[in-house]
């Protein structure tokens, strides 16, 4: 059983969406939020941020989610830090694609903010 | 002489003419008219009694017949054979599609010499509104945009993805109104009076609404013009019954409708999109709770009749009155129910519900009795071979 | 194969072109502009060398119209163009804009038309000619490889082996499309018509 959640890196390029997910995480979740509005931003300052779950948008402009994460990954000190990525496209196969991308879930969008929450947490208990 | 048959008898000769669904007339050397048979008599309103013996002229008083009567001396007297169409002459021969004349026949006509016969010719008239309607309309579609005619076919299909393209636009804004307007609601950042909860309420009930129409208008759209992707299976009805109504569970709860499931003993299978399908029981079992009454009961249902499976969904409602009946199925109708619980409806069920059903080579239909209630049926034929090869027949030609 | 004398030929050619004179004049007042048509020449040939001339200077598909006959000589008669002609000249005549790339059902019919009018003409003239009734069948239109056409043509009764090959020139709002018109006829059927000829030659010597 992993430690508590609390720290959580976020990465969304649409403004509206950020806002929306960010009161889901912190006013209704509890957790700490550290939003960024592009994958760049999110490289330069993990290290000094040092989540205990990353968040990402998949299609952003510029770098993408999963190419951001890879790019995370590359930091030894993060090899290994929970990845979640949020998308539109929840074909099987996609999921499957993005899990091998390094994330542990994939969650839908739109999604129900009073939920968000929620199901972060069931998937951080999930976690080995 | 030819033999096409080995019928003589005139009776039944006649009787094969009067099926025709093209008009015939005979005409003599005077081009006075000898027959016409009962597909004129419909179109035109006049008795064939009333115009043997009668020159074309008379029948024809208000038509310009300066072609035909050229092409009908040609056949009498030089025996040439003549097509007549609208493209260079419109023709208006005062012949329309029903009894009440709503709608003026473009006709078609093809003329002959009556071989074998002491001169005499036939005057074939074919109904081509549609077909020339139809052209029109493809024309002016082609004239507008400067199109070719592929390009204007392209058109329609250009719409499809417009429409997809202008869903997509209208649900991104959509959905971030339905994420605030939920927390707003939800008082994650703070308390409201009664009177601001209601306004909010009001405004998250009317977002939610509109995406849902938004999502059926695509889906429909995307079923009609045959884009959309059925993903075809053996499914067990079975399976598909169990999660309609635990589906239904929480729903049931707020509403106060009990659903309940009568399985088949013998289980079926059936190959059919599994989320379509249940998309359309959930539609069907939400109409019935919608026009039921608290705490009434709504039963779901399967029973095989020969080779196909009988889905039903009874409720014991109000029942649909029997002047909509006949639109229920038409896009954006909707039935007031008794209290109000069909306002956040958009009208498009039932219309996905049938297009679904008959890519399945299914069937909809309903019984409904005002004020005891109604039961919708949803036949789908049981997996086999044809079936399977039918369906698949139809999502290719869309 | 019998070929036709330069009398015969004569002949034939100064009936067709009476014939697509009259055919002229009643499409002129049909489309109400001027419209001319003339038959420069004509030939007797066999299937074979007629299926190469009609596909000589396309690659296309020919776009026409069959029409069958019987009289005194009997066969088909087709008048055909390649399929780009035939789109243009039935836009010409229909006063169309539209640059679409393939004839609708519409002008299928269009073309059905046209065609019936200038077979019609052409079989009456001769029919008038040779004092006796030729009688025609309802048009229909025929597209397709020379091959495909001349395949379609043939019936249960009737092999055509011999070609009367036309060909025709329309002159239309100052376009010139060029066409064919084709008499598929068997063996029996050109005799008959050759010794037709011979006979009307023999009474205006």
């Amino acid at each position: 059983m992993p430690k508590t959640l609390n720290k959580i890196l976020y990465v969304e390029d649409e403004q509206d969406i950020q806002a929306i997910a960010q009161i889901a995480l912190e006013a209704v979740g509890g957790f700490t939020l550290k939003t960024f509005t592009n994958g760049y931003d999110a490289i330069e300052e993990i290290s000094s941020y040092k989540p205990d779950l990353i968040l990402l948008d998949v299609m952003m402009p510029g770098i993408d989610g999963p190419s951001t994460l890879k790019k995370i990954r590359k930091n030894p000190e993060f090899e290994h830090t929970p990845a979640i990525f949020m998308t539109a496209k929840v074909q099987p196969e996609e999921v499957s694609e993005l899990r091998e991308n390094g994330a542990i879930d994939v969650i839908a969008k739109p999604f129900d903010p009073m939920e968000l929450a929620n199901t972060i947490k069931k998937i951080w208990e999930n976690l080995d | 002489m030819k033999q096409h048959s080995s019928i003589n008898n005139i009776e039944i000769l006649d009787s094969i003419i009067d099926q025709t669904v093209h008009g015939l007339i005979v005409l003599d050397a005077e081009l006075k008219i000898q027959y016409w048979n009962q597909w004129m008599e419909s179109r035109s309103g006049i008795y064939s009694y009333e115009v043997i013996n009668q020159s074309i002229d008379h029948v024809f008083a208000n038509s310009n017949l300066i072609r035909i009567k050229g092409a009908l001396r040609n056949a009498i007297d030089k025996g040439h054979s003549a097509s007549l169409s609208q493209s260079f002459s419109d023709f208006k021969l005062g012949l329309y599609n029903n009894k009440q004349k709503t709608l003026e026949i473009i006709p078609q006509i093809a003329i002959s010499p009556l071989k074998d016969s002491s001169k005499l010719c036939l005057m074939q008239i074919t109904d081509v509104s549609a077909a020339v309607t139809r052209e029109r309309l493809l024309k002016s579609i082609a004239n507008e945009a400067h199109l070719g005619k592929e390009a204007a076919e392209n058109l329609s299909q250009l719409k499809s993805s417009f429409v997809a393209t202008v869903s997509h636009e209208l649900r991104t804004p959509l959905t971030s109104m339905i994420g605030s307007l939920g927390l707003l609601k939800g008082g994650v950042v703070g308390d409201f009076n009664d009177a601001q909860s209601n306004l909010l309420n009001i405004a998250y009930r009317n977002s939610e609404l509109l995406l849902s129409l938004i999502n059926s208008i695509l889906d429909l759209e995307k079923i009609e013009s045959g884009t959309i992707e059925f993903n075809f299976k053996n499914i067990s009805i079975n399976d598909l019954l169990e999660q309609a109504t635990s589906g239904m569970a929480g729903y049931g709860e707020q509403v106060d409708i009990n659903f309940t499931l009568t399985l088949l003993k013998d289980d079926l299978t059936v190959y059919g999109d599994y989320d379509k399908l249940l998309q359309v029981l959930n539609n069907l079992l939400s109409n019935a709770a919608k026009f039921s009454q608290k705490g009434q009961t709504v039963k779901l249902y399967a029973k095989q009749i020969k080779h196909f499976v009988r889905i039903g969904v009874e409720d014991k409602g109000q029942g649909i009155p029997e002047a909509f009946k006949s639109t229920i199925y038409d896009k954006f109708t909707q039935l007031e129910s008794q209290d109000n619980r069909n306002a956040n409806g958009t009208g498009l069920g039932l219309a996905i519900a049938k297009l679904i059903v008959e890519k399945h080579n299914g069937k909809i239909d309903f019984k409904s009795v005002i004020g005891k209630g109604t039961t919708f049926y949803v036949d789908i034929p049981t997996a086999s071979e044809i079936n399977i090869k039918n369906i698949q027949k139809n999502i290719q030609t869309g | 194969m019998n070929k036709l004398n330069e009398l015969q030929q004569d002949i034939l050619t100064e009936a067709f072109n009476l014939g697509m004179g009259s055919a002229a004049a009643s499409l002129s007042e049909i489309v109400r502009s001027e419209i001319s048509l003339s038959v420069p020449n004509l030939t007797f040939i066999d299937k074979h060398t007629a299926a190469e001339r009609l596909s000589q200077n396309t690659d296309s598909d020919l776009s026409g119209v069959s029409e069958g006959f019987t009289g005194p000589f009997c066969g088909k008669a087709l008048l055909l163009f390649p399929a780009e002609q035939s789109l243009e000249l039935v836009r010409l005549m229909l006063q169309d804009s539209v640059p679409l790339e393939s004839l609708t059902a519409f002008e299928e019919e269009a073309l059905n038309e046209i065609g019936n009018i200038i077979l019609n003409a052409g079989l009456g003239s001769l029919a008038d000619m040779f004092g006796s009734r030729i009688e025609t069948e309802i048009p229909t239109y025929t597209h397709g490889s020379t091959k495909e056409i001349f395949e379609a043509q043939n019936s249960a009764n009737s092999l055509h082996d011999v070609v009367l090959f036309l060909q025709v020139d329309f002159l239309i709002k100052e376009s010139d499309i060029n066409g064919f018109v084709v008499y598929l006829l068997d063996v029996d059927s050109m005799k008959d018509l050759t010794n037709l000829l011979d006979v009307y030659l023999s009474k205006i010597s």
